[in-house]
């Protein structure tokens, strides 16, 4: 399983980075250029380092042993089937205001989902979801640029919001959000993909597409 | 397009296998039937097995007693009067009053507040004993109850006549009948609980310490009475943010140790060793 899962990552970064590259072929051969401009990026982040993925990456089996008959009757009354984490799903405008300076803003969206069912019918009786939406303005300072590549690292900051559904009833908590990216690389000149490495609410390790304008 | 292909494939990561294969709804029979076992059965039936070790340690001389006190009353501090029994202990205390006769006497009547219940236990007979529960004086673990209970219980004979013990604890044969009450205020609201018990015939039961882990929510303190070789019908009505009515069948299978308990709940049977 996890040389599979191995195999698909790197697949995605050799995918991302093969797109990025051959996008605009004729740019490795020009001298670099530097111009201020904008820029879109849309990630998938695998392990953020988030409330929601935290909170949900160890299992607590369906259990029995309550204090009380209430509660055993209360809270073992419903049993969870598959859960799944979306990851961190990230909207990023950037705006480059040096060669080695940009400013951005990102957006990511982090969830589990599963559906509960009632033990004695075993209907399907709720969806429980945590959702998780943070924001965070992001300095990146690029410390390789040419035509095609450019590596970089970055810091971002922000705030996270956080609700939990659990059958009809939601909870909302405020938590600080930031990302710290050691290393990242973009290959590509107005198409890129790209490849990070990163801790906070943006994933461990993220892919994505990006676009220059 | 290929990175939402790449999106789709990797953002259903599943975290959590579905919890299906681990439910079991008669567990719940099984949880209210250990909880009337625990808590309301056992506190009931302690005031019968403190008053014969009492008895057993009035008897002794006082090498007996100091074994005694370390095997039955390692937690208290004993004093053993003219015309009572005071056990201290570091969460309350105990009394037993002597009427003159030893307990094992036919006629006896000792007042006991043992662990909270408050009971008069009377030998009926040779190795005999009802115990009447004084209700207004009773007070058993929270959120518990008792509503009522008629309890009598009997010494266990080989076939060379002497009492049968386990692990130095002594094995009754317990009749009885009655009902408790649990009262829980969630933030939700309240759920009020009546369960009413009988034993579908005389049932066995020993005096057992040391529960941990699960089996702890089942005891008070880490003792409770074992249930075995017999049965109990039980009956909950559930009132207040669930309302439930259910009959719940017990049956003990004859080993004291391992004991199978099979419960029918709901129209559904399980089987559970302990």
């Amino acid at each position: 399983m996890k040389r599979h899962v191995s195999s698909i990552a790197l697949t995605a970064v050799f995918l991302m980075l093969f797109i990025g590259s051959t996008a605009d072929v004729s740019a490795r051969s020009r001298d670099f250029v530097f111009w201020q401009g904008s820029e879109l990026r849309l990630t998938w982040g695998g392990i953020p380092l988030d409330y929601v993925t935290i909170n949900n990456s160890i299992s607590t089996p369906f259990t029995y042993g309550y204090p009380t008959i209430a509660d055993e009757m209360l809270y073992s009354r419903y049993y969870g089937g598959d859960g799944y984490l979306s990851g961190a799903v990230g909207l990023t405008y950037t705006y480059r205001f040096r060669k080695w300076f940009e400013l951005s803003g990102v957006l990511t969206y982090s969830g589990y989902y599963r559906n509960f069912y009632d033990k004695y019918t075993d209907k399907l009786a709720f969806l429980g979801s945590d959702n998780q939406i943070s924001v965070m303005p992001y300095v990146r300072f690029v410390w390789v640029h040419t035509n095609l590549v450019r590596m970089y690292s970055g810091l971002g900051l922000g705030v996270s919001f956080v609700t939990q559904s659990w059958n009809d009833a939601t909870e909302l908590t405020v938590l600080p959000a930031f990302a710290l990216t050691p290393i990242g690389i973009t290959v590509g000149t107005w198409i890129y993909g790209i490849a990070e490495f990163s801790l906070g609410n943006t994933g461990m390790f993220t892919l994505g597409l990006g676009y220059k304008f | 397009m290929i990175a939402a292909a790449v999106l789709a494939l990797v953002s259903g990561c599943k975290v959590d296998d579905s919890e299906k294969d681990n439910v079991n709804v008669v567990a719940e029979g099984y949880h209210i039937y250990m909880r009337t076992a625990g808590h309301v059965l056992t506190p009931v039936l302690r005031t019968l097995d403190v008053a014969r070790k009492v008895d057993m340690y009035a008897k002794a001389d006082q090498e007996g007693q100091y074994a005694l006190e370390d095997r039955y009353f390692p937690n208290y501090k004993v004093r053993l009067y003219d015309d009572r029994c005071v056990l201290s202990g570091y969460e309350g205390s105990s009394e037993i009053v002597f009427d003159g006769k030893s307990i094992t006497e036919e006629g006896a009547s000792w007042n006991c507040r043992v662990e909270g219940v408050s009971a008069v236990v009377r030998c009926t007979a040779s190795g005999q004993w009802d115990i009447i529960v004084d209700l207004s004086g009773t007070v058993i673990e929270s959120p518990y109850t008792i509503d009522r209970i008629t309890m009598s219980a009997g010494s266990v004979y080989a076939e060379d006549g002497s009492e049968i013990m386990f692990n130095g604890e002594y094995v009754y044969e317990v009749e009885t009948e009655g009902g408790f009450t649990e009262a829980v205020v969630t933030e939700s609201g309240s759920v009020v609980s009546r369960i009413s018990f009988a034993v579908t015939e005389p049932t066995k039961a020993v005096f057992r310490t040391g529960y941990s882990g699960d089996a702890y929510l089942y005891s008070v303190d880490g003792m409770t009475f074992h249930f075995y070789d017999g049965g109990f019908n039980l009956h909950l009505d559930m009132t207040g943010l669930i309302e439930r009515s259910e009959d719940i069948d017990v049956t003990l299978s004859p080993a004291v140790s391992g004991t199978g308990i099979t419960v029918g709940y709901m129209g559904e049977s399980s089987y559970w060793r302990d």
